[in-house]
């Protein structure tokens, strides 16, 4: 692992109890031990507030408010705008996918989702980051 | 897809305890059958439950019962927007599919 993974923590926003044990798995598996979670829509944008994730896992279907308004909610606060989101949903057609990446999110994944290709997904945007904040760089995201 | 490619045998048991809740959950809504033909809390309650398990079924491997709930989301759409009966054969084919995930889950 190229950088200290265990400093960064994760919001996982799922109501699924199966899905979010597969995202702590995953997210386990690249070295992440803060995972953040909650299966309420109205819940994300505090959370997303109180603990600054490095990463964001959004389902769109939640209780309480539905993901692609938590987006809305999350890029329109300039205290979590920056914060990366990816959406993980079961709702698959083109108009969806297109909302929420118009919506800000870095990237979409379809449910049911091969669990390698979620977890390399992740790997990439932890690369990413680590590239961000090389030395090099100013350590400056 | 067949097996995943990650091994998940850590949090499998976990899953298949998670999968016999939830078929429970679907026959007890499907009990309520009256309520499902009305558009009540049991139609929304197989609506969740089978979006669930088609988003989490072919994850954990098993790809049968995301087929399966596929298919019951599907009716359960159907239903809601007036495109199919709420009748005796809709009832026998959700109540064919739930006895299906419980021959994967439980038998």
């Amino acid at each position: 692992m190229g950088f200290d993974a265990v400093h960064h923590n994760v919001l996982v926003c799922e109501d699924d109890p199966a899905m979010v044990r597969i995202f702590q798995f995953l997210l386990r598996q690249q070295g992440i031990r803060g995972v953040i979670t909650t299966g309420n829509g109205e819940q994300v944008a505090p959370l997303a507030r109180q603990h600054k994730p490095s990463l964001i896992l959004l389902d769109l279907m939640l209780p309480g408010k539905d993901g692609l308004g938590v987006l809305q909610e999350l890029k329109a606060n300039d205290e979590t705008r920056l914060i990366p989101v990816i959406v993980v949903s079961g709702k698959e057609s083109n108009e969806q996918v297109h909302q929420a990446m118009m919506a800000g999110a870095i990237d979409y994944v379809i449910k049911p989702f091969e669990p390698m290709e979620l977890g390399m997904r992740i790997q990439t945007f932890l690369d990413t980051l680590n590239t961000e904040i090389a030395p090099d760089t100013g350590g400056m995201l | 897809m067949g097996e995943p490619a990650i091994d998940l045998s850590e949090i499998m048991d976990l899953y298949k305890e998670d999968a016999k809740r939830m078929i429970q959950q679907m026959q007890s809504a499907l009990i309520r059958w009256p309520e499902i033909q009305q558009g009540g809390p049991a139609r929304l309650e197989l609506r969740k439950l089978s979006h669930q398990m088609r988003g989490s079924g072919r994850t954990y491997g098993f790809g049968h019962a995301t087929r399966m709930c596929k298919a019951m989301e599907n009716i359960v759409q159907k239903l809601e927007h007036n495109r199919l009966p709420a009748d005796d054969r809709i009832l026998k084919s959700l109540r064919a599919k739930i006895e299906r995930l419980i021959s994967i889950f439980v038998e």
